[in-house]
């Protein structure tokens, strides 16, 4: 019962999360066609290049720029800068408490929030998946029961990648919580979410025994192993994707309980 | 969990509270020294105190934010720092300075919203939000994004929050802070009318006296953490200085150095206080009944070389009641 209330309650959240989205629609636009749409454009333009060049990356061009196309996608939904960034505002203005009396715990608030905010950028996924279809056109013996299917594992792995990158960025807000401004960790964010999360280069194109580490790292199943998963559409690599990203959901989720703890013994001390 | 002088249960019982926070450097830090605290249902109970005094600890502990050291707290019947989501359902809490509305929404929104997370049915949610809207002269902003109100009306738009569920308790943490004199009583006779139509029960803390002289059926004061007075505001008045306070207002000049001065003799007096205003223009005497004489003395000696000195006499205020308290600690 105190679930389905939780959940219920969670739901209110990320509907207001998701309103608050809509309701700035300039910064929406911008972010949904510039930040979407020029690093998509840059990469074909770099690899088209390569390519007439005779270069052979061990990938075709088309593969290539639909995983680019899915993990820019993808960089838009599962960004945690906000996690971040509000986090550590609410804490350096001491404007917490009214949140932690309300009747659902803080992480599920924002948890909520983040995965219903987030919900606006699907239109950016499904436009992915349209360039994509049309870029690469689908074989004519699949059904629509595979499609169906593919699309229920996608979104399954998408939600999971989000939980993950909450953890992942919540983490880091609650490590960040006494420092006197959040910006380094903003920066530190956005850079792991680049060069490992594989929005720069995909994880198999590195070399050596970076590429293990390239394609396990935390920030790789938030990004690189959901857009390889899309990219190939083959819901088998939905299955490393989803374990690797529980794995860290696992840890991620203690590491953040922990933290909490320890921040809020510290918090509790302030008045007024 | 009773109260024992009514015999009817108490929406808040502290008994025998302390709350300890250990520091990185230097010895712990006592907030909170054996507390007791009862706040009956339908009783708007004010919290009194300096800045720092262990108010703001003891609101987190009846929250359920922060759990007591030792002894215990009730909040409707429950621990709140175990049951923190069950208790967090039945109350409202209003930070004066901090939000807990979605800044870019608008109020029509964020009542939504809090409808759906506190589980509110549809047709209950109408009938209060209408009542809450019209009490509140909220109507006219309902539309606009809560970052756009005055902080009059965003104060407003949080108690209207806060009250959407029908709370059993109402905590409310300097409500009127910032607020100009007619939003505060606007605000002070709505409480009221709130209070005794739905018998809620209300834990206050302000540092306006006006607030708590207004509202308060009892109040507690808090000295260092431990509670130095529990009673109603006339009792706090009466027996902190149960007496009498003269107001010197100068209406030509200010006062000059020399002339507070000679009134600053007062603050050695046994139980009496000096509060002079910061451009000198006012002066409040308070002291206990038996020093009337001398304060009233003292203050006609400086009328002859003072044109357009008013001299008045009164009752203590709350406020002077709580100065004079204060000035007497830090002797």
């Amino acid at each position: 019962m105190l679930a389905i209330t939780s959940a219920r309650s969670a739901l209110a959240y990320a509907r207001a999360e998701a309103r608050t989205m809509i309701v700035d629609r300039g910064a929406l636009a911008v972010d949904m066609v510039l930040a979407t749409a020029v690093p998509i454009l840059l990469q074909v333009a770099v690899w088209s290049a390569i390519f007439a060049s005779g270069s052979d990356v061990g990938i075709d061009l088309a593969s290539l720029i639909s995983y680019y196309v899915f993990v820019v996608g993808l960089s838009r939904i599962n960004n945690g800068y906000d996690v971040v960034e509000q986090f550590s505002e609410a804490v350096h203005r001491g404007t917490l408490d009214p949140h932690l009396v309300r009747p659902l715990p803080y992480w599920l608030q924002r948890l909520a929030g983040f995965v219903g905010g987030s919900t606006v950028y699907l239109v950016v996924m499904v436009v992915a998946l349209g360039i994509d279809v049309v870029a690469r056109p689908l074989p004519r013996d699949v059904c629509v029961f595979d499609i169906l299917a593919f699309l229920l594992v996608a979104l399954a792995v998408l939600l999971v990648s989000q939980v993950l990158t909450f953890f992942v960025a919540f983490t880091l807000a609650l490590l960040v919580a006494w420092s006197t401004r959040p910006d380094l960790a903003l920066s530190l964010l956005i850079l792991l979410q680049t060069v490992l999360g594989g929005t720069v280069l995909p994880p198999g194109l590195w070399g050596g025994s970076l590429r293990w580490f390239m394609t396990h790292n935390p920030f790789a199943y938030m990004l690189a192993a959901p857009a390889e998963f899309l990219s190939s559409r083959d819901v088998g690599l939905a299955i490393p994707s989803l374990l690797g990203a529980l794995a860290y959901i696992a840890i991620f989720a203690f590491a953040s309980w922990i933290l909490w703890r320890v921040m809020m013994r510290r918090f509790e001390g302030v008045g007024g | 969990m009773e109260d024992t002088l009514s015999g009817v249960p108490a929406t808040i019982e502290l008994t025998g509270v302390s709350k300890t926070f250990r520091q990185r450097r230097g010895s712990p830090l006592d907030a909170l020294t054996h507390v007791d605290l009862v706040v009956r249902p339908g009783e708007i109970h004010g919290l009194l105190g300096r800045n720092g005094a262990g108010k703001s600890t003891l609101v987190k502990l009846v929250c359920g934010l922060q759990r007591p050291t030792a002894g215990s707290v009730r909040t409707l019947g429950q621990a709140p720092d175990r049951r923190r989501q069950e208790v967090a359902r039945q109350i409202g809490v209003v930070f004066g300075q901090k939000s807990s509305l979605w800044w870019d929404l608008s109020l029509a929104d964020n009542l939504s919203t809090l409808r759906a997370l506190y589980r509110v049915p549809i047709e209950e949610y109408k009938k209060r939000k209408q009542r809450i809207v019209d009490g509140l002269n909220l109507g006219g902003v309902m539309n606009r994004p809560i970052r756009q109100l005055s902080l009059g009306e965003r104060v407003k738009s949080e108690l209207a929050g806060a009250l959407l569920h029908a709370p059993r308790l109402l905590v409310l943490d300097e409500p009127t802070i910032g607020l100009d004199v007619v939003s505060t009583c606007h605000l002070r006779s709505w409480l009221s009318s709130v209070v005794a139509n739905d018998g809620v029960s209300v834990l206050l803390t302000s540092h306006d006296a006006g607030d708590i002289a207004a509202l308060c059926h009892r109040v507690t004061l808090i000295e260092q953490g431990t509670v130095a007075f529990v009673g109603s505001v006339d009792d706090l008045r009466g027996t902190v200085v149960g007496g009498v306070s003269v107001r010197l207002t100068a209406t030509e000049r200010s006062l000059s150095d020399a002339e507070l001065t000679r009134l600053e003799v007062v603050s050695q007096w046994e139980g009496c206080c000096v509060d002079v205003t910061n451009d000198h223009s006012r002066v409040s005497l308070s002291g206990p009944a038996e020093r009337h004489d001398d304060l009233i003395q003292l203050a006609l000696e400086l009328k002859p070389s003072h044109n357009g000195l008013v001299l008045e006499t009164s009752a203590p205020t709350l406020e002077d009641a709580l100065l004079n308290r204060f000035q007497q600690t830090d002797r």
